[in-house]
């Protein structure tokens, strides 16, 4: 990485350009809770304009890293680490209220819930896959091949996506057994756990795929300049490893 | 579209957005308040940050003053019980997550990249997604009070369920998704701080020779970073409680324990976040109207990185009486106890700058003055609080609402008007306000304050229970009329600030450099003098080299 481009200090320049799209994805956010507890139609009223904002910020995210600002690698790198630090405190609190939970349960896992360990292993070693993946698109675009980098990214979607078709699944057939939110504090704190890493995962292949149209669209991305890429492998790699403490705690019962 | 150049690439789902905004040769009334709500320029963020906390804190103000009429006479006099739950929950969450935190965000915008000599914030866009889900947030808070039908907030701040979780009134699930979206925002303003000040500083300024607001502030934003999700997550679970079905705080098998072990965890950290950047705008204030570099920079820079490391290891002591294990309440007893340490040493060192230096009493200094004073008797009853039998006896009284407002607003408000005092020129109209206004505000709002919250020490030791809206003790009412009367006494101060407000933008001397007496800082050197300068018009054209996406 050329971070030596960038020192500290004042060399980058930072002209007061204005956006619109901070105060519109503010009101799509607000939109989508606030739909959440309205319930539909009003949910995908509210989604709507949240996709729509935030297909604005995005679109102007392209120029804006492109042309207007060079705040340079630290504070991106910076970021994405700080705000994976508070995502580690949301799962956190998860497993601590699962733990919680287990602890005041005579037996656990309930009678009667068996969770596919089997097949959601291989889906596992598939999520697992896409962080191999991911790297070795990192590594290519680091040491210039962009013809492996593009091939990589693709595949880690692609694993990315059977994934959480894996995950959808898993969800319908266990619903269909009986085990649903309400079940038990087991399933409760199982959906809770296993549906924020979706969202997690869901959210990595949005990146992923905004790093896709950049890309190939607009091949915004070179050997010394990929601070963005940079950020999603980061982050993609934070949710594989999320998924490995999901797995071993709720589905092996190892801890 | 006015201002937008040709070529410029910015429309988008047939939305013709204007990316710049206008030179301000125009005048525009529009184009004037466009480049406020698409502004990036963290300045300009500050500003609003600031204004949207005193919109907030009428609001709060109003609910409390409400509150203490109610209590004057023993009876239902004024308003129902049911009115009064909403107010007194309304004021505590607003007071906390939309007066003070913003206000002392707004400063932190201002002045954090200033003092570092960095340009602006690490993501600028961020930044005003930041303040932009403050807005939202609080019309969500506030809605019930003009939708009939829906209450606001009735739970007290903290929301404990299963209280929280059997009043099926949606207002409720607004206050609960304004708590989220605030979270959302101070996260991400976490990170922005974080990463502004750990990458933006320029090459003279390191870690260690930084003002000791930007300490705070990167204090601050670490314990909002890694205390909020846990709040938020128990947020969660109490929406899917109310709304989903699920049972994981009210039900025979659930734990509303659980959820006070969350929102604490959160809660405690919380309240060194609204204290620690007062504690830094009082080292700057004190450090410069005594005439002295702040005594011990190094102890006070890492006395605050200790009391918010040990902030994370204190929650329980919120929850004395919840029937936990008495070794965990020792150990709980002991972590609090300590944060006395790191706290008395800043004390002591702010003392130890005024010794021997030539104090300068103007209305910054008051404020500060009246800062230490009000937060040393704030902390010491909490070390009060924090000793177990102590606790168990006053739990849930008036005791503890005076001890919090003496940290609250004795110690993060009183920093919050002494940090206004002192920058007020820097920040919002390049004048100077009226020193006697000043005064007159200082001095109604130290007296009305003591006049407040002082006897309700003393009505918590009586055994008046807080968040009931009525008495039949006849010992009770001397000190409940003294304190409503002193709300007043706020209330008028807070007028005098107004008028002062209006006095300075309308007739104030204009002022264009530092106006104190002292060593010169950093941030009245720095940079453009407000939102005065005209803004520097786009520099895209001049940086042609940079093609690609770094």
């Amino acid at each position: 990485m050329a971070s030596g481009d960038h020192p500290k200090g004042l060399e980058y320049e930072l002209p007061h350009h204005g956006s619109i799209w901070p105060l519109l994805v503010a009101l799509g956010i607000t939109a989508v809770l606030v739909g959440l507890i309205l319930g539909t139609p009003w949910v995908f009223v509210g989604a709507g304009i949240f996709a729509l904002t935030g297909l604005g910020w995005l679109h102007e995210d392209r120029r804006w890293w492109n042309e207007m600002v060079g705040t340079g690698h630290a504070p991106a790198r910076w970021g994405i680490l700080l705000f994976i630090g508070s995502e580690i405190m949301i799962f956190g609190a998860l497993f601590a209220a699962y733990f919680n939970y287990r602890a005041q349960a005579p037996v656990w896992p309930p009678a009667g819930v068996e969770l596919p360990v089997v097949i959601t292993g291989i889906f596992t070693i598939i999520l697992l896959l896409s962080g191999a993946t991911m790297h070795w698109a990192h590594a290519a675009l680091r040491a210039g091949n962009k013809r492996m980098f593009k091939g990589h990214l693709l595949l880690t979607i692609l694993l990315g996506s059977i994934f959480i078709g894996g995950q959808i699944y898993e969800y319908i057939s266990l619903i269909g057994a009986g085990l649903t939110l309400t079940h038990s504090h087991f399933a409760a704190t199982f959906y809770m756990l296993t549906g924020t890493h979706g969202i997690h995962v869901i959210g990595g292949l949005i990146a992923l795929i905004v790093v896709a149209y950049r890309t190939f669209v607009h091949d915004q991305f070179t050997a010394h300049r990929h601070v963005f890429v940079e950020g999603v492998a980061i982050y993609w790699h934070f949710v594989d490893l999320v998924w490995v403490f999901v797995y071993a705690i709720i589905y092996l019962q190892w801890f | 579209m006015l201002g937008c150049q040709k070529g410029d690439d910015n429309v988008f789902y047939g939305v013709h957005i204007c990316l710049a905004p206008m030179a301000e040769t125009s005048n525009d009334r529009a184009s004037k308040i466009r480049s406020w709500l698409t502004t990036t320029d963290h300045k300009k963020i500050g500003i609003m940050y600031w204004w949207a906390g005193v919109f907030f804190f009428i609001i709060g103000g109003i609910s409390a003053l409400l509150v203490r009429m109610e209590l004057f006479y023993p009876g239902q006099v004024l308003i129902s019980g049911g009115t009064f739950d909403q107010l007194f929950s309304l004021h505590g969450t607003v007071m906390i997550f939309l007066w003070i935190m913003p206000a002392l965000a707004g400063f932190g915008n201002y002045f954090v990249p200033l003092m570092l000599k960095a340009p602006d914030m690490a993501f600028p866009r961020v930044n005003a997604l930041s303040l932009w889900m403050i807005m939202p947030a609080g019309l969500l808070l506030t809605i019930g009070l003009v939708i009939p039908g829906i209450v606001t907030v009735n739970v007290g701040w903290t929301g404990y369920p299963p209280l929280s979780t059997l009043d099926p009134n949606i207002g409720l699930d607004f206050w609960l998704v304004a708590l989220i979206l605030l979270g959302i925002s101070s996260t991400l303003a976490s990170v922005n701080f974080l990463a502004t000040i750990f990458t933006m500083r320029a090459k003279d300024v390191g870690l260690h020779n930084m003002s000791l607001f930007c300490w705070a502030q990167m204090a601050t934003s670490l314990l909002l970073l890694f205390s909020l999700p846990v709040a938020t997550i128990a947020f969660i679970f109490l929406l899917f409680d109310r709304n989903l079905g699920t049972v994981f705080f009210t039900g025979p098998e659930s734990d509303p324990i659980l959820y006070q072990h969350l929102f604490w965890f959160f809660g405690h950290p919380e309240v060194y976040v609204l204290i620690l950047p007062a504690f830094g705008i009082i080292s700057e204030v004190i450090s410069k109207f005594s005439n002295r570099p702040i005594f011990g920079y190094h102890s006070m820079a890492y006395a605050i990185l200790a009391i918010a490391t040990l902030g994370f290891l204190v929650w329980a002591h919120h929850m004395f009486t919840t029937g936990m294990d008495p070794r965990a309440d020792i150990g709980f007893m002991i972590t609090s106890l300590i944060i006395a340490v790191p706290t008395g040493i800043k004390v002591f060192n702010w003392l130890a700058t005024m010794w021997g230096g030539i104090i300068d009493i103007k209305p910054p200094m008051l404020f500060a003055l009246g800062f230490i004073w009000l937060f040393v008797i704030g902390g010491i009853t909490g070390i009060m609080l924090a000793s177990v039998p102590f606790d168990l006896q006053v739990h849930d009284t008036y005791f503890v609402v005076a001890h919090f407002h003496y940290t609250m607003v004795g110690g993060a408000m009183f920093g919050i008007f002494a940090g206004l005092y002192y920058w007020w020129p820097r920040m919002f109209s390049g004048k100077m306000y009226s020193m006697a206004l000043s005064k007159i505000h200082f001095w109604l709002q130290f007296i009305g304050f003591n006049v407040t919250f002082f006897p309700q020490f003393i009505l918590g030791l009586q055994g008046m229970r807080r968040r009931i809206s009525d008495y039949v003790i006849p010992e009770f009412v001397g000190m409940n009329q003294a304190s409503t009367i002193g709300g007043f006494i706020i209330a008028a101060s807070i007028l005098a600030f107004f008028i002062n407000c209006w006095w300075s933008f309308t007739r104030g001397p204009t002022v264009d450099e530092d106006p104190w007496t002292g060593s010169r800082r950093i941030e009245w050197e720095e940079g453009d003098w407000g939102p005065r300068t005209p803004e520097v018009p786009t520099a895209t054209e001049a940086k042609p080299e940079a093609k690609e996406a770094p």
